[in-house]
């Protein structure tokens, strides 16, 4: 097998993951496993009360902008960096 | 892998603090030479940390029900070792809780202890152990992201349990929520580096060699 070969065996495991992911749960919110352990805690201990809370929380909009803007931030440097490795090796070639 | 802002008692905050502090110094002074001395490695440096902002950025559903997200840290771990990684989840953690409101400032030292010291901690000493006795490359890669994910999640539950209930009781309560969810989103992220780091071996040598080293008869 090609090294391409396993790359794209890797990424179809990636995508049937991600892919059954959704399907398992269609109405998957974007909240997660975060909460899960927030709403865990109160079954163990239901008079719990946090001590302290969130100084503001952006609503729901604002939160996928802002986990957007988390993403872009680290796929620009990769992005610069796969593109800098392109022209190093055409001027290297070339 | 968050503990939500407010659920640590102040007693496990500061614990948790204490215990992740020396870290983040060492990384700190770490990141201060690497940068003064060895302006070779301020690539490696930027992806690493790009990395553990794009992977902690992905929110998935997960099988069991609820969305969770990969830390992103393997990376980083092989390259630089934990303390840088411990800064660099620092970096993230206060985005994310700033920004977000996802995890917290009083419930930082925990958050900073699971994702930036056990992970990498754990993933380092097996990665080291599989270099050591030549273990391939992807596999190497695989395990190693892969831990420094899954220890994280574990630590996490560790961390609910110590503070919530009976231990045991609670600590399989907590495993239940974080780590059952995060197998399946461990691979992903395991496969990805792989793809990466091999990527990197063959593009930038020079990049990789001082971590991998570099073996004759693997590039067929």
């Amino acid at each position: 097998m090609k090294r391409s070969h396993y790359y794209l065996l890797g990424l179809l495991v990636v995508a049937v993951i991600l892919v059954s992911a959704v399907l398992f749960n269609p109405n998957s919110e974007f909240s997660g496993t975060d909460d899960g352990g927030g709403e865990a805690i109160s079954e163990i201990d239901p008079n719990y009360e946090p001590w302290f809370q969130s100084i503001w929380e952006p609503s729901g909009e604002l939160a996928t902008l802002f986990f957007t803007l988390q993403a872009a931030i680290g796929a620009l440097i990769i992005g610069y960096f796969l593109g800098s490795n392109k022209i190093r090796r055409e001027r290297r070639e070339g | 892998m968050h503990i939500i802002e407010g659920f640590l008692s102040p007693f496990w905050a500061l614990i948790w603090t204490l215990i992740a502090a020396p870290f983040v110094v060492y990384g700190f002074l770490n990141i201060r030479r690497i940068l003064r001395d060895d302006p070779a490695q301020r690539t490696m440096l930027a992806l690493s940390g790009a990395f553990i902002f794009v992977m902690s950025s992905f929110k998935l559903p997960s099988v069991t029900g609820s969305s969770s997200h990969p830390t992103g840290t393997g990376f980083s771990t092989m390259f630089f070792g934990v303390g840088v990684t411990s800064v660099m989840s620092l970096i993230v953690l206060i985005f994310q809780a700033l920004l977000l409101a996802h995890g917290g400032f009083t419930t930082m030292g925990a958050n900073v202890f699971s994702m930036g010291v056990a992970g990498p901690f754990v993933a380092y000493l097996v990665f080291k152990a599989m270099i050591k006795a030549r273990v391939r490359t992807p596999i190497t890669v695989f395990i190693t992201v892969f831990l420094a994910g899954m220890v994280t999640y574990v630590t996490t539950a560790v961390q609910l349990a110590l503070a919530y209930g009976t231990f045991t009781e609670s600590l399989v309560s907590f495993l239940t929520v974080f780590a059952v969810t995060q197998i399946p989103l461990g691979i992903v992220e395991g496969i990805l580096f792989t793809i990466f780091v091999d990527y990197l071996e063959r593009a930038r040598p020079d990049l990789t060699e001082k971590v991998f080293p570099r073996r004759v008869k693997d590039e067929a």
